[in-house]
């Protein structure tokens, strides 16, 4: 029982990181308990709100859900705190509650105050970046999936296999699911011959000889490599001649 | 080319829903004819009908075709069922889409349009603007954009594997009752192509934004019927604790703003919302039978969005209907909300099954 409560209350602190938002949060319902106003919506949203609580901390519930859902995504059960509806409507209640304007606008900006220095402002150039391409994927996945399809298409080669570094084999099928990949996102459980062919490629230093080998394996008719790695002679050894070089990274075909 | 697909993009998802929703809000006693209530209740009604026709669509290993064409017939359908019941049902100024009662509410809301309600709509309209046009790249995409990008390339419905495109080998079990992900698919294949990574990235998040702020406005009307100035600050408040809810990655605002096309940030931003909007409309405010049919539609979307959806519209709905109950000594509340979690009860016991 205590090990659950510790795992729902160490995904509590991840969720709310270092915010006042509970705090806030806390006030809201407190609030919307004791204000006069709020008669009407008491239940809807303290009631609701406290039941969440109590359904989330609660050993007997937690587990339960723990079981279903896993440990996880638990933290996703806090989406069912209606922080935005609650905090919202208690402050205006808070602030319409005062009958002199000038109170009113002091109680307005303190409130937004309040919520400013609660949590932390979303939309900074940390999380938002400027638009590379209408796609909103990294552009050198563009050019070598664009490369990759141009080549196979004319060699006649349909749903070509390629090889790829983890920096981008999330996003060339997000542009051409028309190009296989030999490993996905999800390396998790993958075949001996995958590992090895995932372990290779994301050395630092891959070998030549074993990478063409085990791509041969995967029946991998592509490999894509950083072109900082200069590898085009030893891969042509092994019949992987470089077709394209493009957003830094060098393709080879497997003419053997 | 691109200005035909676009075109019938905003056909698809603003237009047809209104059309669906206009017979559900010109019965609406409250406020019939709302446009806003109209689009509501149809884009939940569309995401129904896309649910219940791709599951077994994708256990019959239909086409993804196959799907967008049925849909596309029973969606339209639909809409023309609609327009002529609130036709044939309700006064003209209670249809949402009707001439006379259009240039009503827009001369309304311009008397409505205060500084406070003009703040908000300028930090909303921003809130878009830096969806649409800013970049913020997820992992996660890798699944849930690609299983789009995967359907319309080999017409099917999940039978590849989005990571490597290898067929899968055994059914994706977690993921298989969430056909939001096709749901991508097939807007691509009715927008003639659009890529579906263009409509994940690119076109779809700005309005998933202004869907969410709709459901708060909605809320809003409830909390504050009447009171425009409340509902204004309100709202107000809601973008300020949406905008400061970046304090750690697992917000619903963080959800919201940076990743909005994947099912499971619509189950964090706009489900919540919504499940509370229906369960007051369905059980404080008494709006009959239909608010009950709508709350279903709405649990039924949740699952369609992510396997989480299950849990995540079960609680909710659960918890309102215990409160409404014991605050009203309304018993009946209790069966008709299982009724209405009906389509996430049954896929909870397939989950539990596959």
């Amino acid at each position: 029982m205590t090990a659950v409560f510790s795992e729902v209350f160490g995904q509590f602190s991840n969720y709310f990181a270092d915010s006042f938002y509970p705090l806030l949060f806390v006030f809201a319902l407190a609030l919307i308990f004791f204000h006069p106003y709020a008669r009407k919506e008491r239940s809807a949203l303290c009631g609701a709100n406290l039941l969440f609580l109590a359904i989330i901390f609660c050993p007997l519930t937690a587990s339960l859900i723990l079981k279903m859902i896993g440990s996880l995504v638990y933290w996703r059960m806090f989406w069912l705190l209606l922080i935005p509806v609650t905090v919202a409507f208690a402050l205006v209640c808070l602030i319409t509650g005062f009958s002199r304007k000038t109170i009113r606008a002091l109680a307005a900006v303190l409130s937004a105050a309040a919520v400013l220095c609660s949590g932390s402002f979303l939309f900074s150039g940390e999380t938002f970046l400027a638009r590379a391409n209408y796609f909103k994927i990294p552009t050198e996945a563009i050019y070598v999936a664009e490369s990759i399809s141009t080549h196979a298409e004319e060699e006649g080669i349909e749903n070509p296999k390629a090889v790829v570094p983890i920096a981008l084999c999330s996003y060339i099928r997000q542009y051409d699911a028309g190009i296989r990949l030999a490993y996905g996102r999800n390396m998790v459980k993958g075949e001996v011959t995958q590992t090895k062919l995932y372990e290779e490629i994301n050395s630092e230093a891959p070998r030549a000889r074993r990478l063409a080998r085990l791509a041969r394996k995967a029946e991998c008719s592509y490999i894509v490599l950083p072109a900082s790695l200069s590898l085009d002679e030893k891969l042509a050894k092994y019949s992987f001649v470089k077709i394209d070089e493009t957003g830094g990274y060098a393709i080879y075909y497997d003419y053997g | 080319m691109a200005v035909v697909k676009i075109v019938l993009f905003f056909l698809w998802v603003v237009v047809l829903p209104i059309l669906i929703g206009s017979f559900w809000s010109a019965k609406s006693y409250r406020d019939p004819g709302s446009l806003f209530l109209a689009y509501f209740y149809g884009v939940f009604i569309e995401f129904t009908l896309f649910e219940f026709l791709a599951i077994p669509m994708v256990f019959l290993r239909c086409s993804l075709r196959l799907l967008s064409f049925v849909w596309m017939a029973v969606s339209l359908l639909c809409a023309a069922l609609s327009l002529y019941k609130a036709r044939s049902q309700t006064a003209p100024a209670e249809r949402p889409y009707h001439k006379q009662a259009l240039m009503k509410k827009l001369t309304s809301l311009r008397k409505r349009l205060t500084p406070l309600l003009g703040v908000v709509l300028l930090c909303v309209s921003l809130q878009t603007a830096c969806v649409t046009f800013g970049q913020h790249i997820d992992d996660d995409d890798a699944f849930y954009v690609a299983t789009a990008v995967t359907a319309v390339e080999t017409d099917t419905l999940m039978e590849y594997n989005p990571y490597t495109g290898n067929l899968y080998q055994n059914i994706p079990t977690r993921y298989v009752l969430s056909s939001w992900p096709l749901y991508l698919a097939a807007l691509s294949t009715l927008c003639a192509g659009l890529h579906p990574t263009l409509i994940a990235h690119l076109l779809l998040p700005g309005p998933i934004v202004l869907f969410a702020y709709l459901i708060y406005a909605l809320i809003a009307g409830e909390l504050f019927a009447g009171d425009q100035h409340r509902q204004d600050l309100f709202l107000l408040f809601v973008v300020l604790i949406l905008s400061f809810s970046g304090f750690s990655v697992y917000s619903s605002g963080v959800f919201l703003f940076t990743r909005g096309w994947q099912g499971k940030a619509l189950v964090a931003a706009v489900i919540q919302p919504a499940l509370f909007f229906q369960c007051w409309r369905a059980m404080k405010d008494a709006e009959g039978k239909a608010a009950w049919f709508h709350l279903f539609c709405t649990v039924t979307s949740a699952c369609m969005f992510s396997s989480m959806g299950v849990v995540l519209s079960i609680v909710p709905v659960g918890v309102y209907a215990i409160v409404y109950s014991l605050e009203k000594k309304n018993w009946h509340y209790l069966p008709c909300s299982l009724l209405a979690c009906g389509s996430a009860v049954a896929c909870g016991v397939v989950y539990l099954i596959l």
